[in-house]
C-alpha cells in the first residue's frame, strides 16, 4: 500500500501469548497498516459496537499527520460535532509514532553540564541534572544527578533509550514505587493498549517522554472524551478489554501522577493568552485545534508541525474561524501536498489540506 | 421542565454517532402556519413601516419599536393572543395614546396617521382572541409522534423558552424546549421544531439549527405571511473534500401566490428584545433607588447574562474581572477591557450590595474618609467632563497639551473622566487641575486625596484576588459551565458573595446610565417581579 498517496507506516505489532493465545479478529479497516490492531468498539446502549467508519479516518489522518512530508501542512476538518475528533486525531498520531524508528542518540551527545534530563526508572519518570559524559568499566555513559538530594548515578550508552532531554520527571524515585503493591504494573489496563495498538512491546510508549500530538481546546470536554467514555477491543475468542483513550495516548495533564508518568500528548486549554514556550519547546509532530479560539488565537504558534484544524459547524464563531481557514487557504505556497489519506472522507466530513505560507 | 442531558459537560460516543447520522441523512421541512387576525396585523404594520420616512420624531420612533416588538414577541409566543405575560391591551392602550400624539402633530389625513391606526386596532382585534395558533399547531406536531423523543427550538430569552416550557410541560420527559445553545450541546432528537424565522438563526451562535440537522426531521414552523428567501448555505472550508455521500438537499422555502402579500423575514426583527431588556433595567421605585440615579451618567455597555440577567459595565477605560472556567488555579481569575466583552466570558458580579467588590472594600478601607475622598474624585471628574462638554474634543486637547499634558488623546481624556479610574500621572493630572480652574494648592490637596484612594483600590484589589483566587480556583466548575451561573462565597467582611454570570449577547449600542446601577445584575425575567 505504499504508493506515495496512502498511508506508509508499516508498524507490524507482536502479540504474545500472555496476552491470549487465540486468533485475533483483527480490523480489516486498519490490517494492513496494524496487522494485530484490534476493532475499537463503544458502548451503544449496554452493547459494544464498533466505532464508526468517521473514528477510522480520523485516526488515517492523526497517523499521517506525523510523516514528514505533512510537516507545516494544514489539515482543515470540517465536522457536524467536534467532540472526539482531536481524540482520534492524537490516538492516529501516538500509534503512528510507535513505528517510528527509536530516536537516535544524537540529542544526548554534547549536552551542557546542567541540562534537565527526564529517565525512566521503575516504570516513572524521573529528574536528572546532567554532569558530564564518563567511561566506567570500560563503558561510555553520562553521570546524571538528582538535584534533590545530590545523588549521582552513571547511565552506560545502551541504556540512553530511556533518557529524553526536559524538565520534567520526579524529583527522585519515591519509595513507594518499590512496595510489592506498586511493582504489579500500571493501573490503567494494559490489554486494552496492546489490543488497540496491536502490539505486545509497549516499551516505545511507556519509556522517555515524548510529545507527539499536542491538543489545544476545552479541557474540560476532553477530560470527558479521553478520561471517561469507555472503549474497548475484543478477541475474537470473546476476550475482552476496556479501557479509555487516554490510557493510549498518555496525555501528561491527564496522568495519574503528572511528574512521574511519561507522556506522547498534552491537551492545553485554548482560553491561555499564549501557547507555552516549554511545550513549544518539545517540537510536537502534531497541533490539534479542537475548537475556534484554539485556530485564532494560537495558529502563528503552531510551527514545525502539521496543524490539524477541528471546525465545528455547531461551534460560536465557527463562521470566522472558517473564514480566517479560508484567508490562509488563500495564501498559501503553491507547491500543493498530495491527498495522503488514501480515502475519501466520511459521510458529514470535509477535509481541506494546503502547506502553510511561509 | 429541565433540560436532559445537560448534566454532563459535552456528548458520549453513541450520541455523536447520531449527531453524524443526523447530519448525513437528517431532513429539514417546512410548517407553514397561518391566523388571519395575527397575518393583518402582521401585514398592517408593514404597510405602516413603509409610510414612515426619514426622521419622524420621538414619538413614532417608540410606536415603531413597541409595534415591532409585539409582532416579534407574538411571532414565537405559545400563549394565547389575549394572555401574554405583557399583556396586548396595555399594549394597545399605551400605543393608541401615542397615536392620539402623532395625529396631533402630524394632522389629519396623513397616511402615516391612518396606517398606524390600522396596525395599532388590528393588534387591538387581535388582542381579544384566545386563539394560541402556534401552542395548538405544536401540540398536533407532537401528538402525530407519540415515540418521538421531540424539541422546540426557540431563538428568544431564556424567559421566552421557559414560558414555551411551562406552556407544554404536560407531554413530560419526552418534548424539550431549548434554545440553539443548548441545543448544540445535547443528544440529537428525533423530530425538532424550531420557531421565529431563518433569519433569527443567521448570527454566530444560531445557523447551525437549520445547516447541521440535530434531529432525523427539522421542521421550520413559519407563519405564513413570512417571507423566507433561503435558508443559509452550510459552511463549507475552501477546497474542501468530501465523499460521495453528502447531507440531503434542503428544499426550498414554500412560495406564497403570487398575488399574497407577505413581509420580508429580515422586516421581522428580533431575536434580542433590546428595548425590553432596557426597560426591566430602569428604576422601578424601590427605595434608595433615586440615589442611584442621582448619580452623574457615564458611558456604559449593556450585557444580556445568563439565568435571564442584565448588567451595565461602564464602557471605557475599566477591566471585568472573569472567571475562565477552562483554566486552573490563579488562572482562572482574568481581567478583561469592558469593550473586549464579548459572548462566552464569564463575568464575577457582586449580587449582592452592588456596584464594584474593589469600590466597596477600598471605601471600607477608607472608613469615615470615603464619603469626602470621593467626592473629591467625582468633583475634578465632573469639572473635566463640563470642560469636554463646553469646549469640545479638540479645544479641550489644545489646552491640556498647553498645560503640559504630554499626550492628552481622547482616549486618555475619556479614560480621565471615568468614574472607574482614580487619576493619572502627576503630570497630567496637574494639566487636568489648571484646564478646571483648580489653583496648585488646592491642586496639591486633590492630588493627595487621589493618590489615599489609589492605595485604598490596590490594598483593596489585592486582598480580593487572594480570596477570588482562592475559592474559584479550588472549584469544580461544572456547574458554572452547565448553566451559565454559578455563586461563589468570599470570607466574611470581604464583600460576601459574587455571581459568574455567562455573557450570552452584547447591545450594540452604547447608553449613559447612572454610576450607581453600573455592575449590578438585574432580572430580565417576566415571571420575577423582585427584581
Amino acid at each position: 500500500m505504499g504508493d506515495g498517496n496512502t498511508l506508509d507506516c508499516g508498524f507490524q505489532g507482536r502479540m504474545s501469548e500472555a496476552w491470549v493465545n487465540v486468533t485475533f479478529a483483527t480490523d480489516s479497516r486498519l490490517s494492513w497498516v496494524f496487522p494485530m490492531a484490534l476493532p475499537l468498539m463503544y458502548k451503544k446502549g449496554t452493547a459494544w459496537e464498533r466505532v464508526p467508519d468517521w473514528v477510522e479516518f480520523f485516526r488515517v489522518i492523526g497517523r499521517c499527520s506525523i510523516k514528514e512530508e505533512l510537516r507545516d501542512v494544514t489539515v482543515g476538518v470540517l465536522v457536524p460535532a467536534r467532540a472526539y475528533v482531536a481524540a482520534f486525531v492524537a490516538l492516529g498520531a501516538v500509534e503512528a509514532s510507535l513505528a517510528l524508528p527509536p530516536a537516535g542518540f544524537e540529542e544526548l551527545e554534547n549536552l551542557e553540564p546542567g541540562t534537565r534530563l527526564s529517565i525512566t526508572e521503575a516504570g516513572k519518570q524521573v529528574r536528572y541534572t546532567f554532569k558530564g559524559y564518563d567511561q566506567r568499566s570500560q563503558k561510555r555513559g553520562m553521570l546524571v544527578e538528582q538535584e534533590k538530594n545530590g545523588v549521582q548515578a552513571f547511565f552506560p550508552v545502551s541504556s540512553w533509550g530511556k533518557i529524553t532531554v526536559g524538565d520534567f520527571g520526579l524529583d527522585q524515585v519515591p519509595k513507594p514505587l518499590w512496595n510489592k503493591e506498586n511493582q504489579t504494573g500500571p493501573k490503567w489496563d494494559e490489554k486494552f493498549v496492546k489490543g488497540v495498538f496491536g502490539t505486545d512491546d509497549l516499551d516505545p510508549l511507556l519509556v522517555g517522554n515524548r510529545l507527539v500530538a499536542l491538543i489545544v481546546g476545552t479541557k474540560v470536554e476532553l477530560s470527558r472524551e479521553l478520561e471517561t467514555e469507555p472503549f474497548a477491543v475484543t478477541s475474537r475468542s470473546g476476550s475482552h478489554a476496556d479501557g479509555h483513550l487516554e490510557d493510549a495516548i498518555r496525555t501528561r495533564s491527564f496522568a495519574d501522577n503528572v511528574e512521574g508518568d511519561s507522556f506522547r500528548t498534552e491537551v492545553l486549554s485554548a482560553r491561555h493568552p499564549t501557547l507555552a514556550q516549554r511545550i513549544r519547546d518539545m517540537s510536537p509532530r502534531v497541533f490539534i485545534s479542537d475548537n475556534p479560539t484554539a485556530f485564532l488565537r494560537h495558529r502563528d504558534a503552531m510551527t514545525g508541525g502539521c496543524r490539524v484544524a477541528i471546525f465545528d459547524l455547531t461551534a460560536r464563531d465557527a463562521s470566522q474561524t472558517i473564514r480566517e481557514f479560508d484567508n490562509e487557504y488563500a495564501a498559501r505556497s503553491r507547491e500543493e501536498p498530495e491527498w495522503p489519506f488514501g480515502q475519501d472522507p466520511p459521510p458529514g466530513v470535509s477535509v481541506s489540506i494546503f502547506r502553510s505560507p511561509q | 421542565m429541565s433540560v436532559l442531558g445537560m448534566d454532563v459537560v459535552g456528548l458520549g460516543m453513541e450520541e455523536v454517532a447520531d449527531v453524524y447520522d443526523c447530519y448525513v441523512n437528517g431532513s429539514v421541512d417546512w410548517e407553514v402556519i397561518d391566523h388571519d387576525g395575527f397575518e393583518k396585523f402582521a401585514l398592517s404594520l408593514t404597510e405602516f413601516l413603509r409610510s414612515v420616512g426619514g426622521d419622524q420624531g420621538q414619538q413614532v420612533e417608540q410606536v415603531v419599536s413597541e409595534l415591532k416588538r409585539a409582532r416579534s414577541d407574538l411571532t414565537i409566543s405559545v400563549l394565547p393572543f389575549n394572555h401574554q405575560n405583557l399583556r396586548l391591551t396595555s399594549r394597545v392602550n399605551g400605543l393608541r395614546e401615542r397615536a392620539a400624539l402623532i395625529e396631533e402633530q402630524m394632522g389629519p389625513g396623513d397616511p402615516v396617521n391612518e396606517r398606524l391606526k390600522e396596525a395599532v386596532e388590528s393588534l387591538a382585534e387581535l388582542a381579544n382572541q384566545g386563539d394560541k395558533p402556534l401552542f395548538d399547531r405544536l401540540v398536533e406536531l407532537v401528538r402525530v409522534r407519540p415515540e418521538e423523543r421531540i424539541a422546540i427550538v426557540s431563538p428568544g430569552r431564556v424567559s421566552r423558552v421557559e414560558e414555551a416550557r411551562q406552556a407544554l410541560q404536560r407531554f413530560g420527559d419526552r418534548l424539550e424546549v431549548v434554545n440553539p445553545i443548548e441545543l448544540a450541546n445535547l443528544p440529537p432528537f428525533e423530530t425538532l421544531c424550531v420557531l421565529g424565522t431563518p433569519a433569527w438563526y443567521m448570527h454566530k451562535r444560531g445557523e447551525f439549527v437549520l445547516t447541521v440537522p440535530r434531529a432525523q426531521q427539522v421542521l421550520v414552523v413559519l407563519w405564513s405571511w413570512i417571507r423566507v428567501a433561503d435558508l443559509p448555505a452550510r459552511a463549507e472550508i475552501i477546497g474542501g473534500r468530501t465523499g460521495s455521500v453528502s447531507p440531503r438537499p434542503v428544499p426550498a422555502p414554500p412560495s406564497p401566490s403570487r398575488l399574497a402579500r407577505r413581509v420580508r423575514e429580515d422586516e421581522v426583527p428580533e431575536v434580542v428584545d433590546w428595548g425590553w431588556v432596557r426597560e426591566r433595567a430602569k428604576p422601578d421605585g424601590d427605595v434608595g433607588e433615586g440615589d442611584r440615579d442621582a448619580e452623574e451618567e457615564v458611558e456604559a455597555r449593556l450585557f444580556l447574562l445568563a439565568d435571564d440577567h442584565g448588567v451595565w459595565l461602564e464602557s471605557v477605560g475599566t477591566k471585568q474581572d472573569v472567571v475562565e472556567p477552562d483554566l486552573e488555579g490563579d488562572d482562572r481569575i482574568q481581567a478583561v477591557d469592558v469593550a473586549d466583552l464579548d459572548e462566552g466570558h464569564h463575568v464575577l458580579l457582586r449580587t449582592q450590595g452592588g456596584g464594584s467588590l474593589v469600590r466597596v472594600v477600598a471605601d471600607d478601607l477608607l472608613g469615615t474618609f470615603a464619603g469626602p475622598l470621593r467626592e473629591d474624585q467625582r468633583r475634578w471628574k465632573r469639572e473635566l467632563r463640563h470642560a469636554h462638554l463646553r469646549d469640545g474634543a479638540d479645544v479641550l486637547h489644545r489646552k491640556l497639551r498647553e498645560a503640559g499634558c504630554p499626550n492628552p488623546s481622547p482616549q486618555n481624556v475619556r479614560n480621565w473622566m471615568s468614574l472607574e479610574t482614580i487619576r493619572p500621572q502627576k503630570q497630567n493630572f496637574r494639566a487636568i487641575m489648571k484646564v478646571i480652574g483648580i489653583d496648585d494648592s488646592e491642586a496639591e490637596v486633590f492630588w493627595i486625596s487621589m493618590t489615599d484612594i489609589h492605595k485604598a483600590h490596590i490594598t483593596a484589589g489585592h486582598r480580593i484576588s487572594q480570596q477570588l483566587k482562592a475559592v474559584v480556583g479550588s472549584q469544580d466548575l461544572d456547574q458554572l459551565i452547565r448553566t451559565g451561573r454559578m455563586q461563589f462565597e468570599l470570607e466574611e467582611g470581604t464583600g460576601g458573595t459574587l455571581d459568574a454570570f455567562r455573557i450570552d449577547h452584547v447591545d450594540d449600542e452604547l447608553h449613559f446610565v447612572a454610576e450607581g446601577r453600573l455592575g449590578s445584575p438585574f432580572s430580565v425575567d417576566p415571571f420575577d417581579r423582585n427584581r
